[in-house]
């Protein structure tokens, strides 16, 4: 498997504060992977040092090229971001918003072309909202913005996708349906993914590997197909204590331990 | 009769030429080349020869002028220049002045039967050019601060000249440029020979007091009596013409300048004046009774003496540089020294003054009460 | 696709039915003024014929036409820029006001009227001009000393280039001469076209075409900068640079404008906002309509300027009083139904 995306030593800090420390991980193609830790482990921090919003120390590689130097223009081309939330109120349709993922490949005074906009409907289409295309963005529902912005993501077309919770605002079934397409995606188009989740279940029943950060440190790499089930729940409860690990078909679910 | 006359033209050119040298404000250049058909020294016939055209002046501040033929339509923007035009008998060749013409009580003596078909033009800083153009001139007279103005009516080819009246000298000046490029250098000449005449008479009358004697006199400025004028106004040669002191001379500045009560207090003027705040602004914002009333200048000998007067306001703004100004001077003079020159005498000089030059008689009482 | 379709009309009749209007407050314009040439004679005028009489030509040609197109000029200029800085600035009160061009171009006019008594309208406008950039330049400084890289520092920043503004500004007032100069300074602040003459049009047209042009060749940047900071980041912008751009093409755009007409206020402000009511977008269309609003605005305000009184009003007294009662029409609308 083809080496994607590498981080090594990544330390990121915020003033003082170092928030992340010594960060090694590396993603292969077709790999869609989970950032599990609790609220202030450095999840965020890791993701935004890796896309370039804050300043860090060590260096961060898409298939060998080195990205910690790049402008913004030329690491959009190799790693695209899914925030919680988008940004935008609203003012423009879904399809102008899908269109947005271009910007990386167009010069500054350029506009999509008919055949990108062809591409954006069958991207629209292939995650199941193209009716969706003309209506306002601001007018659509959290599942449905974040499959628009899913959408926007794989206009993109980088080799890497870092995603913040993408699923946080959403309910139980559009978490399911958000998070299959998005490993779909990344399977189809043998690309790199790395999201952070808050719940580990779903990170099992959708990821192939889990890195556990606490306090800014990888403690523990799960290998969702390899391990067994003991040496899960023992990662596990490095981050989450006392919790028990029970069998869902051929996954696990994950519960807090009953007294 | 012919030596008589002779006699008299010499006279008049003496004082002129005392008057001339006396003077310390700045003059401009090149103004002999206009005043050479009017204020001839050479010549001794007693005529004062017609202005030929076409004529080519500098104006006010600098700027060459040439006027084709003699205008028939004048657009004055400018109260100064306006009231002059009244002065020098151009009344029925004025079409256009400046705005707000009903707050000046000259205009209702001296011009009221035109009043309602002048057209207006605005004010010197929004000057309204269509309005200006509307009127057909051939002859613009517009201020210093409106100068820019003035740039774009001479490029649309209206002779437009610039005056700058900031001090009797410069006003001097201006009602000659203007006798002599509306071919009135007859009445124009009459004019500044009058205050010529006037100041003559105010510096005889003055010469006898003695400096120590000279009343202190405390000017105020428009908005607020804690405020007055420093040593290079107009209304301080005001009152160093009638025989005062000027409280503000130990100021710098050349506008109005703030002061404290303490400093009034140590100024501690003899007498106290309010001005006519330029009448087209309205009334200053204070009453004598005010003034008087304020505690803090219970000290002040003008207020114990009661020597707090306004400058009457009834015909013209006389504590600013207008053609009828001198009778400003007239009636400090009879305010401070009402035993050499008593306000009666005044009424009659200044009656005399707006019959001669604006045709109308004067109520004298609004003078002497 | 009928939902896009009717939308698509209702743009294109939004558009039309403004043009419209802009074109016939163009023509109302062009014929009111205390020197009345008569429709007739206007026809005749453009039609090239001789019998029109010289001081009504001369009239048109430097004074009626420059000044019917400096309305439209400063009205398309304000509103442009207004409807780009509502959308960079995620702003819907941002205004030419909110980076200290206005407060900049207003001390730079009170510094030319006090310190260069001879300097005239050149002076004035140069001055105006100089100070609107140095607001701008000041703003960017700060931000990058507070090594900010955030969008709400440029607001931040604004407010206080505007309070060192407003501060000198009042230090020069109160040292100037009441009569001329303190007259002359707040003239200046509240507008006018009455000084408008085609040389001075000539003058700043380059610059103004600049300015417009290159912020509608950027108009998907400026669209792109209506999500937050990370996300255009994400997406590729490089922000500093554009952000950069975009700033000083605007600042060329209005101190162009103001150096000529000094300050128009409201106009940069209540465009945008009606475009993005009628329109219920906040995009690069919107931004064009803004433009055309604008210059909709300034002709009426300038037509009523003309005609309400004897004597011309100041410009913003009229688009103040064209725009207040529309804005507080519009934040009716808001509250009743859910706008951008």
């Amino acid at each position: 498997m083809k080496q994607v995306f590498r981080l090594e030593n990544l330390s990121a800090f915020y003033g003082n504060k170092t928030v992340v420390k010594n960060v090694n991980l590396e993603l292969n193609e077709g790999e869609f992977c989970g950032l599990l830790g609790l609220n202030g482990s450095g999840k965020t921090t890791l993701l935004h040092a890796a896309c370039g919003f804050i300043s860090m120390k060590g260096a961060c590689y898409v298939k060998e090229k080195c990205c910690t130097g790049m402008n913004e223009k030329q690491r959009a081309r190799e790693i695209a971001f899914i925030p919680q939330v988008c940004s935008l109120e609203g003012g423009k349709t879904a399809l102008e918003v899908v269109l947005m993922g271009y910007n990386a490949w167009l010069s500054l005074l350029g506009s999509p072309s008919a055949k990108q906009k062809k591409k954006a409907l069958e991207v629209l289409e292939r995650l199941g909202c193209e009716e969706l295309a003309y209506q306002d963005f601001g007018e659509l529902s959290q599942g449905q913005r974040q499959m628009v912005t899913l959408a926007r993501c794989m206009v993109q077309n980088t080799p890497v996708m870092l995603m913040d919770e993408p699923d946080s605002a959403l309910d139980f079934l559009n978490k399911h349906i958000v998070l299959e397409k998005i490993r779909d995606s990344i399977k189809t188009n043998q690309k790199a993914g790395l999201i952070t989740l808050h719940d580990p279940n779903f990170a099992m029943e959708y990821c192939d590997r889990l890195f556990l950060l606490k306090q800014g440190e990888i403690i523990a790499e799960v290998h969702m197909g390899q391990d067994s089930m003991e040496e899960i729940k023992e990662k596990l409860t490095l981050i989450y204590g006392e919790i028990e690990l029970f069998k869902n078909g051929t996954g696990y679910l994950m519960s807090k331990k009953k007294k | 009769m012919k030596k008589l006359c002779a006699i008299l033209l010499v006279i008049a050119m003496s004082v002129t030429m005392i008057a001339g040298c006396g003077s310390t404000e700045k003059k401009q250049a090149d103004t002999s080349q206009k005043t050479e058909k009017t204020e001839t020294k050479e010549e001794k016939e007693p005529e004062i020869p017609a202005t030929e055209y076409p004529l080519t002046i500098n104006d006010q501040i600098g700027n060459e002028v040439t006027i084709k033929e003699k205008p028939e339509k004048i657009v004055s923007g400018y109260y100064i220049s306006s009231s002059t035009c009244l002065a020098l008998g151009l009344k029925d060749r004025l079409v256009a002045v400046e705005e707000k013409i009903e707050a000046r009580p000259i205009y209702k003596y001296a011009a009221s039967d035109i009043m309602d078909s002048l057209g207006n033009v605005g004010s010197a800083k929004a000057f309204d050019l269509e309005a200006c153009l509307a009127a057909e001139p051939d002859l613009v007279i517009l201020p210093k601060k409106a100068q820019d103005y003035a740039k774009t009516l001479t490029e649309m080819e209206i002779p437009t000249i610039v005056v700058n009246p900031e001090s009797h000298d410069q006003l001097v000046e201006m009602i000659t440029l203007i006798g002599s490029v509306t071919d009135s250098n007859k009445e124009a000449k009459a004019l500044t020979d009058k205050y010529d005449e006037i100041l003559t008479k105010l510096s005889e009358l003055t010469e006898g007091i003695k400096e120590e004697d000279k009343p202190v006199v405390y000017m105020c400025g428009t908005s607020s009596y804690l405020t007055t004028a420093p040593k290079n106004m107009y209304q301080a040669s005001l009152i160093s013409t009638a025989g005062g002191k000027n409280a503000g001379d130990v100021l710098e500045g050349d506008s109005w300048v703030d002061v404290s009560y303490e400093q009034i207090l140590e100024m501690n003027p003899d007498y106290i004046i309010i001005p006519t705040n330029n009448m087209a602004n309205g009334q200053p914002d204070y009453s004598a009774e005010q003034l008087m009333a304020d505690a803090n200048l219970a000290d002040v000998t003008a207020v114990k003496e009661g020597h707090v007067y306004n400058m009457p306001a009834g015909y013209e703004a006389w504590d600013s540089p207008v053609p009828s100004g001198i009778l400003g001077m007239l009636w400090m003079t009879a305010t401070l020294h009402p035993d050499v020159y008593s306000m009666e005498e005044f009424a009659d000089e200044a009656a005399e003054f707006y019959k001669t030059f604006y045709h109308f008689d004067m109520d004298k009482s609004t003078i002497t009460g | 696709m009928n939902g896009l379709q009717k939308r698509r009309k209702e743009t294109i009749g939004v558009f039309l039915g403004v043009a419209v209007a802009v074109f016939i407050a163009t023509v109302v314009s062009v014929c009111v003024g205390k020197y009345s040439i008569s429709i007739e004679d206007i026809l005749a005028i453009l039609g090239g014929s001789d019998e029109v009489s010289v001081m009504s030509r001369k009239v048109f040609f430097t004074l009626r036409l420059p000044r019917t197109f400096m309305a439209i000029l400063a009205g398309a200029g304000l509103g442009l820029a207004g409807s780009v800085y509502q959308i960079i600035f995620k702003n819907p009160l941002a205004s030419p006001d909110i980076i200290g061009i206005a407060g900049g171009a207003n001390l730079g006019a009170a510094v030319a009227i006090v310190s260069v008594s001879s300097s005239g309208m050149i002076g004035i406008a140069m001055g105006s001009f100089v100070g609107g950039f140095l607001a701008v330049l000041g703003v960017m400084l700060l931000v990058k000393v507070t090594r900010s890289r955030s969008t709400a520092t440029y607001v931040l920043a604004g407010i206080v280039i505007n309070a060192i503004s407003k501060a000198f500004i009042m230090g020069l007032k109160y040292f100037a001469d009441p009569e001329n100069e303190l007259a002359a300074m707040e003239y200046w602040e509240m507008g006018t076209l009455g000084n408008t003459t085609a040389s001075k049009v000539m003058a700043i047209f380059p610059m103004f075409f600049v300015g417009f042009a290159g912020l509608l060749l950027l108009r998907r940047q400026i669209e792109l900068l209506s999500l937050g900071d990370n996300e255009c980041r994400a997406l590729g912008m490089r922000l500093r640079l554009v952000r950069t751009i975009i700033l000083l093409l605007s600042t060329l755009l209005v101190a162009s404008v103001i150096s000529i007409t000094g300050l128009i206020s409201f106009a940069g402000l209540i465009a945008p906002h009606i475009s993005r009511l009628a329109l219920k977008r906040n995009n690069s269309l919107t931004m064009c309509l803004s433009g055309l609003m604008g210059a909709l605005v300034v002709l009426a305000a300038d037509i009523l300027a003309r005609l309400i009184y004897s004597t011309e009003l100041p410009i913003s007294i009229l688009t103040t009083v064209i725009g207040v009662p529309l804005l507080i029409y519009f934040l009716c609308e808001r509250g009743k139904e859910r706008v951008i």
